[in-house]
Formats: structure tokens, sequence, C-alpha cells
């Protein structure tokens, strides 16, 4: 009888003086900050997330990071993304109309550690044990974009060949061009970098737009003016932009065709 | 349209037939004994009797004895079965008017595998008599596991494993939430799988109602058709007896603290408790009945995933004749459970994001079936089904509700051909129809028929053989349609008495569920579109493998399989983050799988289950998502006169590729669970430990797995 017990007590007893694996543990680190938020808050606001993404602008839902959702309809909200270590190109907060699907491109606000407001900050976290704190946003609820079937639609052309390290190509409607920032910039969903000519379709909200362009993301490389490379122009031979208006939420503007540059340079 | 009129009313005719027949005047007599232990001589109870080419049979009761009464004159074999002991024929001469009295002795068995029957291959054979690998979970494992849930139990099975409530055998399935299994469920032969998701609901029945589960492993479409793409799970459920019979358990139990204190959430103590009560009896001199309800009901560990569950099953069966029989089964089960889709972060695993507090989720499932057996002559009997499968559900997920109801009717009739004594032919068809009015892909429709027909019989001495094919059509309301023909071959090679050679091919699809074909709207901040044509997935399952029994005190069964998959559904998300159903994946799954069972001194006995597989995405070339390298399962029991104790531990390795949170932390599956269970008189009293070194892992990301939790429980037998 004991010998049997010996027995069968063994297997468990060899695994409990065993180092005993204890699994999964609570994360430590991750990035936190507060959301200081301007301008009205839209009636039509469902939630508000700050993202931390690894590559910007990021590409899928796996390159982000979400936190929970930020209280809504105050001035500023505190937020923590509990992640483990790894470097973030870019950390934002992104808002949600009801009733509408979450997009990541649907940015009110981006992490600036400079005045530089055209290059995200980037955030790493170095260890298992840092909450990297004071990652604090300005979010603009005026940017806000609300569903639409107003559209500017068109095509891309390459002039030569893609060189190397072009990722992906976004399509941009900015309503100024003096000192651009992000925020001024509506985006399209980011498109691998591999055609001769495509077309397009970017929703935007009723306004005007001085510039429609396109920015080429390159490889490991930080977004920067120097990534637009091409803008809509009624004329080869303009030199600026042609400005492009949108009076209605339904309106739809057609041609509006790009040619990409390698060698095109931000006036 | 007009087709399936004639289709349906011939296949009710056939049924209306087989009840109103004449049954002509025949002589009977009468069988009549008692059944012993071997070994202790002691009257054994619960012993089921059955003879050959008839539906007849009995019960032992508590002197072992047993009556089974016109049963028409000439020669049979009575079959006596009892879990735990080791089965055994005798040829019984049955005279008019008269009755013939039997003694039986049943050898008390250690090893139970190499004894158990099934009816994986749609009759009923010995377990190594299959050319596929066949699992077999019996009354007893759930009995001596102390467990209720089926889908717990099985994650004690060799080669299978789960990720969240999907259930994978060989890596068949992987994850793809809500939405279609590649895995065929069957209750008693019926498939319960609703037209909407597709999916297994494994609450259907609960375990104390279950007699024998079934694991056939690898691609059975061959006989069972859609979804039996990597194995089929076949739940035998208790038969009524003619032996009056109750049965009471009540377990209760308390979740421990987690073992970090980030983790805690709650300063209450999360407990449980499951009350399940059948009983049986005879009615009248034709016929039996069986009743079963319960109710479970928990806290739930983890915030917001209280439910309150009912359950309720009748069985009839009724014997007209000796070659009559006629079962209807009802099954319910529904209630309330609240949900939770992801914890809030890793450093708040229990709890969910504030705004899914409150979401929860009511449902009912209804079951019906019509089950009719018809012995025409010794070697031929026509079995006929008809089922109802009914699954409604209402969901509240944050502020949306979502809604659908979706029904089930089916038939299925088989003849069972007996050629020689080593030739048996089956064949038949089977049909299914879905009815879905859903929130969630609004009002659809599909049907499938299907012919089946399969030969097993001897090419030499002690080589068997199996052909099978099977034809399916499909018909869906916005008028896709499609065709599988389905083949099969199998070779079982008895080379000794002790070991057994089998090899096996096969092929499966699965025809896509309702909520992968048409699926719209918005979910969780995701739009998905519906795809109406998408194609059905298939595969094909190749098997070697041997078992070697040389003795009462170990069995070794081993397995070598290649399995490749085309055209799997897989959701896809486009670059506009709008997400579809697409036939996408090409992928291979082989490896090695092995089962040991030992005793290596009386009393105490070890199994060992460890498989070995290769999950490789052949379109991506890497490794497929949601799928372990190694399962590895082990078990070991002694029993003390009316003590048992027990430990179960299970390994699953890490999934090398996960698809919705790929930087989340992953890590290895190590759980052990501690029992013991004591007899006295009509009552066992158990206590489980589950989960001993409180270890913290998931399946389905984000989702922790239960962590220790303690149950007692109290069960009786009068």
């Amino acid at each position: 009888m004991l010998k049997k017990l010996i027995l069968l007590c063994f297997f468990p007893l060899l695994i409990f003086f065993c180092d005993v694996p204890t699994g999964l543990k609570p994360t430590q680190s991750g990035i936190a900050g507060t959301v200081f938020f301007k301008n009205e808050w839209p009636k039509q606001t469902d939630e508000v997330m700050v993202v931390a993404a690894t590559v910007f602008p990021p590409t899928s839902l796996e390159d982000i990071i979400m936190s929970e959702p930020l209280d809504t309809f105050v001035d500023s909200a505190n937020y923590v993304i509990w992640t483990n270590p790894e470097a973030f190109a870019a950390v934002g907060v992104v808002w949600k109309e009801k009733e509408q699907p979450w997009e990541v491109t649907n940015i009110i606000g981006i992490y600036f550690p400079t005045d530089d407001k055209f290059t995200p900050g980037s955030v790493t976290i170095p260890d298992r044990n840092t909450l990297v704190d004071s990652i604090n946003i300005e979010a603009d609820l005026s940017v806000a974009r609300r569903k639409v079937d107003s559209v500017i639609e068109g095509t891309l052309t390459l002039t030569d060949e893609w060189w190397d390290g072009a990722e992906y190509v976004l399509v941009i409607a900015a309503k100024t061009i003096l000192n651009p920032g992000l925020l001024d910039l509506t985006f399209g969903f980011p498109m691998e970098a591999n055609f001769d000519t495509t077309t397009y379709s970017l929703p935007v909200q009723p306004g005007t737009y001085v510039a429609i362009g396109a920015i080429v993301t390159e490889k490991g490389q930080p977004i920067g003016t120097e990534s637009i490379k091409g803008f809509y122009k009624k004329k080869a031979s303009d030199r600026l932009p042609t400005i492009v208006k949108i009076p209605t939420d339904t309106t739809r503007i057609s041609n509006i065709d790009i040619t990409i540059d390698y060698d095109f340079r931000f006036p | 349209m007009k087709n399936i009129f004639y289709l349906a009313l011939s296949i009710l005719m056939t049924f209306l037939c087989a009840l109103v027949l004449p049954v002509h005047a025949q002589s009977t007599g009468a069988l009549a004994g008692r059944v012993i232990d071997s070994h202790s001589g002691e009257p054994l109870p619960g012993v089921n009797v059955t003879l050959s080419s008839t539906v007849l049979g009995a019960a032992t009761d508590a002197d072992g004895r047993f009556t089974i009464q016109r049963i028409p004159a000439g020669i049979y074999t009575a079959r006596v079965t009892m879990i735990g002991y080791k089965h055994t024929e005798q040829h019984v001469t049955i005279q008019p008017n008269q009755t013939t009295n039997v003694d039986i002795q049943l050898q008390e068995t250690v090893l139970e595998t190499p004894e158990v029957m099934i009816t994986a291959n749609k009759r009923r054979q010995s377990i190594q008599e299959s050319p596929n690998s066949v699992g077999v979970l019996t009354r007893r494992d759930f009995e001596q596991k102390n467990e209720i849930y089926l889908d717990k139990l099985l994650q004690y099975a060799s080669g299978v494993n789960f990720v969240g409530t999907q259930v994978n055998i060989r890596g068949s399935s992987g994850f793809n939430y809500g939405a279609g299994s590649r895995v065929m469920f069957l209750i008693d032969g019926v498939p319960v799988m609703p037209g909407d998701s597709g999916d297994i609901k494994w609450d259907l029945i609960p375990a104390t109602q279950i007699e024998r589960v079934e694991i056939v492993k690898g691609a059975g479409s061959a006989l069972y058709g859609s979804s039996a793409l990597g194995g089929v799970i076949n739940v035998i459920t208790k038969k009524a007896s003619s032996r009056p019979s109750t049965h009471l358990r009540v377990a209760t139990g308390i979740y421990d603290q987690p073992r970090y204190a980030e983790w805690q959430w709650s300063s209450r103590m999360r407990n449980f408790t499951d009350i399940d009560i059948d009983h049986t009896r005879q009615l009248g001199d034709k016929s039996e009945i069986l009743l079963a309800a319960g109710q479970h009901k928990s806290m739930g560990y983890i915030q917001n995933t209280e439910y309150l569950r009912h359950n309720a099953s009748f069985k009839w069966n009724y014997r007209p004749t000796g070659t009559h029989n006629l079962t209807i089964s009802l099954n319910y089960e529904g209630g309330d459970r609240e949900t939770s889709l992801m914890w809030r972060s890793q450093r708040q695993a229990l709890q969910v994001n504030p705004i899914a507090l409150g979401d929860y989720v009511e449902s009912q499932k209804y079951g019906a079936t019509l089950f009719h057996q018809w012995v025409l002559r010794k070697n031929f009997r026509l079995q006929s089904r008809f089922s109802l499968f009914n699954n409604y559900w209402k969901n509240w997920y944050h502020d949306n509700i979502t809604a659908s109801t979706a029904n089930k009717p089916g038939y299925e009739i088989q003849g069972d051909w007996q050629l020689a004594e080593k030739n048996s032919l089956i064949f038949g068809t089977e049909g299914s129809w879905d009815f879905v009015n859903s929130g969630l892909v609004g009002e659809h429709s599909q049907y499938i028929l299907a012919g089946f027909i399969q030969n097993e019989f001897k090419v030499i001495t002690n080589v068997n053989l199996t052909l099978g094919l099977r034809y399916d059509y499909q018909y869906v309301d916005n008028g896709f349609n499609d065709s599988q023909w389905s083949p099969k071959v199998g070779l079982v090679w008895l080379a000794q008495n002790y070991l057994r050679f089998r090899a096996s091919s096969g092929q499966g699809f699965r025809v896509a569920s309702m909520s992968e074909r048409f699926p719209e709207g918005l979910y969780s901040g995701l739009t998905i579109i519906p795809n109406p044509f998408l194609k059905s997935e298939t595969a094909w399952s190749h098997e070697i493998g041997m078992n070697i029994n040389p003795s009462t005190f170990f069995y070794l069964d081993i397995a070598g399989f290649w399995n490749d998959y085309w055209d799997m559904i897989e959701p896809k998300p486009d670059e506009n983050q709008v997400i579809q159903f697409i036939n996408v994946t090409r992928a291979r799954i082989a490896g090695v799988e092995t089962m040991l069972k030992i005793l290596p001194v009386k009393n105490l006995g070890f199994d060992i289950g460890y498989t070995w597989m290769d999950p490789y995405d052949i379109e991506l070339d890497t490794t497929l998502a949601y799928r372990p390298r190694h399962i590895l399962t082990t078990a070991i029991t002694y029993k003390f006169k009316q003590l048992e104790l027990g430990v179960d531990f299970r390994f699953v390795s890490k999934f090398e590729r996960v698809e919705v949170y790929p930087k989340d932390d992953r890590v290895d599956q190590h759980v052990l669970n501690a029992r013991a269970a004591y007899s006295f008189g009509l009552l066992t009293l158990g206590l489980n430990i589950n989960n001993v070194f409180n270890y913290n892992y998931t399946q389905m990301e984000r989702t922790l797995l239960p962590i220790r939790h303690y149950v007692v429980t109290l069960s009786s037998k009068f």
C-alpha cells in the first residue's frame, strides 16, 4: 500500500519539486499620460482610444495596441496602455463615430515631443518593469472625421521606378500647406508601393483643400514633409497645387490625378 | 422543389410502413439468467444483455438477474457488456413457449479501451476492428475525473486540444470564433451543429447523460458528410433501462484567489454549483423511459461570466416486437450567460473592459429525434432517423442586441446488411435543411442531400478491407450549389492476437456556415461583408497505425498521420480593414500520435497520450496559426478498496503563431489536476483540485483559463 502511494505521489511531487512554471504574469510595463481635448465634442462621439503603433502610419491591426476607451465629453483624461517592451513609432488618439467601424486613420491627436507637428514622437518601452509616463497628447476634436459620402478620387501614376525602401503610398488632403501638421491632413488607407498606375478614393469632410497629394513612406524612416512625392495640379506647368472644394457631404470630385515623382520636393 | 417534396414523402412512407407493417405471428420464448463477477462471484447489476439480429435486450437488476421476453424461436448470440468488464458472447437457443436459462460470468478488465464497442463506422464493432484511429471516453472516465462538462473532459483525450470553445483533432480547426467547426459533432448519430454558426454547442447535454464519447480522427466525410474534415465526435447518451435506477449528483466548488495581487478583482468567494438527476424505469412490458434534469450555475472566476443554465432530457424506448424498436428523444438546454470576449489588459487579466460589463447572451436549444430500427431479416436491418434541432440566442454586446434562430430538420435512412460473417455492407441516404433568421446573417436557408455506401470485408485471412463512398449535394437559397464525392479506403490486419496494423485514407469537406457566407455589419468595431459564393473547404487524411495488447496490463497504440487541406476558409481583412471570409489557406498537418495504458502493479494505472505534429501553412510558408506542436496527457489512478486517488496532467506547447494579437505573451499549457473519491454504500464523495499549481495560460488570446479551483461532489445511484 505504502509503495503504491509513494509511486502515485511520485509524478506530481517530481513536477512540484522541479521549477514549477507559473505561466502568464501581469504586465508591469506600458505607456501612460494624459489626453487634453480641445474644441467641442461631436455629438456623434462613440469612443475615443489611445493607440500606439509600431509603424506609422499603421497598415494593419497587428501594428497597433489600443488603450481602453477614454472618458468622453471631458476636458482631459488619463490613459495607460499596458504592453510589453517594444518601440512604438507613434502614439495617437483615435476617434470613433457612433454606429461606424473603427478607423485607425481617424486620428484627432498625436504625441509630438517637439514643435515639429509633422513627425510623430517615438516611444520606447525599455524593459518589462518600466511604465513610460508623461506621454501627453493634445487632441483636436474639430478634426474628427464623421462618416460622409463625399470623396475625392482619381489615379496615382509613377513617373519612373520605385526606389529602394519605398513601402506604402497614402493619399492626403491638406487644408493648409503653410507649415502643415499631420492633423491638418486627411489620410487615405496605405497602398503598397508596387504599382505603375492605380486608382484611389479618399473620403473627405466638406471644406476647401489647398492640396491633394501623395505621401510615400520608406521602410524604417519617419514621415516628414520630404515624404510628400506629388501634388494634384490642374496643369503640369503649375508650381502650386490646385485647390479642391467639397461643398457638401455628398460631393464626389473625380479625375484628381497625381503623379508620384522621387525627385519631387515640397515647395 | 417538387423533387424534394417527393423525396420527403417517400422517406416518411418508408418510416410509416416500418411501423405499421403487420408483424407475423411467431412462436416465441424467453431468455433469463444471472450475471456475476467471475472473480468475486458477486451479482452484477446494470449489465447490458442484447440479442443479435433483434432489437431485444435487457439490463440486470440488483441481483444480477435479467429476462428478455417475446423472442422468436431460433438460435442467437447473446452479447453481454458492462463498462469495466470484458465483454462476452454466448450462443443461446430459444424454444417456443419456453424460458432458456443462462448463467454468465464477466471478467473485470483493468484496461478498458481494447474492450470498447464503438459505432464510429455507423455499425457496432470492436474499437480494434476500425481502420481509423478512434479515441473513446466512457462513463467511467467522466465519473473518475468527476467532470460534467464534455469539452473539459475531451481535453484529456489523445490528440485533442481546444482553442476557446473550438475543438481541434490533430490540429484540424485552429480558431475561427463562432463560425464553423472542422470537427463534426453528433449526439447519438444526429448532427447537432446549428445552421447559423455551424459550431459546437458543448452545453447541450451534460456529461451525466453520456454513456460514451467516440472520437474518430481524420477526415470522415465518406460516412458523415460536411464538417467531418478533421474528425468526428459522436456522443452516445445513456439508454433507457428496464431496471429502475436513479442517479443524483450534486457538486459545488470555489475558485481560489488569483496568483497575482494585480489580478484580484472581487472580494467575494467565486463559487459554482451543479445539480443533476436522472431516473430510468420500465413502462409497461414493452417500453422504458429515462428522465433527466439539471441546473448549473457559476459566479465565474472572470468578471462578467456568471451563468445559470438548465437542462432536461426525455427518452422513451418502445419495442412492439422483437424486430422493431422505436426511440423518441427530447433534449432542452437554456438559460443566461454573461459574456467576456477578452480581458481588460494583461495587467487586469480577470477583468473585462468596463464597456463590456453587462454583456450577456440568452439562449435555448431543443433537440428532438425519432429513431426506428427494423430487423427485416437475420442479416439485414433498416434504421430510420428523423431529427429537429433548434438553436435560439439573443446577444447583448455593449449597446447592440442581436438575435438568431436556426432550425435544422434532418433525416437518415440506413441499411445494414451482413452479407457474410466477415462481410458487412451499409448504405443509406441522409439529408438536412438549415433555416436561419439572424441579425448577423439575415434570413437564409440551405439543404444538403447525400447518399453513402460502405463495405467491410475479409480479403485474406486476418485482413479486412473497408471501401466507402459518399456523395453530398448542397444548395443555398442564393442559387449557390456545390457537390462533393468523398471516398474512403481502410485496411486492418490482425498479425497476431495481440498485434494489429491499420491503414486508411479518406476525404473530408466542410461547407461554409451561414455566418461565414452571409455575415454583414459591424462587429467589435470592424466591418464584415458577405461572400455568398464561398466554396467548401476539403481535406485528405492518410494514416497508418498499430496497436499492441499482449496482456491485460499493457496497451499501446501508435499512429502516423498526414492531413492535407485545401481552400480553408479564413476571415481576412482587406486594405481597408474590411473583413470577409474567403477560401485562402492550403495547409498540411503531419504527425505521430501514441497512446499507452499500463498497470505496473495491481490497482495502479497509467495512461499516457502524446501527439507531435507539424502544422504547416503552405500558402504562407509558415506554421499554421493556433496549432500546438506537442500535446501530452497523462493520468495516474490508484484504487484501494473504496478509495480512488488520481492525478491528471496536460501539456500543450504554445502556439507558434496566432492571428488576432500576435504581440501578446504566449506560454505552454501545463495543467495538473488531483482527484480523490470514496464510496460508501450508495454514496460516493469526491474531491477535486483542478489546476493545482494555479498556472496561468490562455488558449484563445486574452482569455485566462480557469485558475485553481476546488470541487466537492456527492453522488448516489439507487
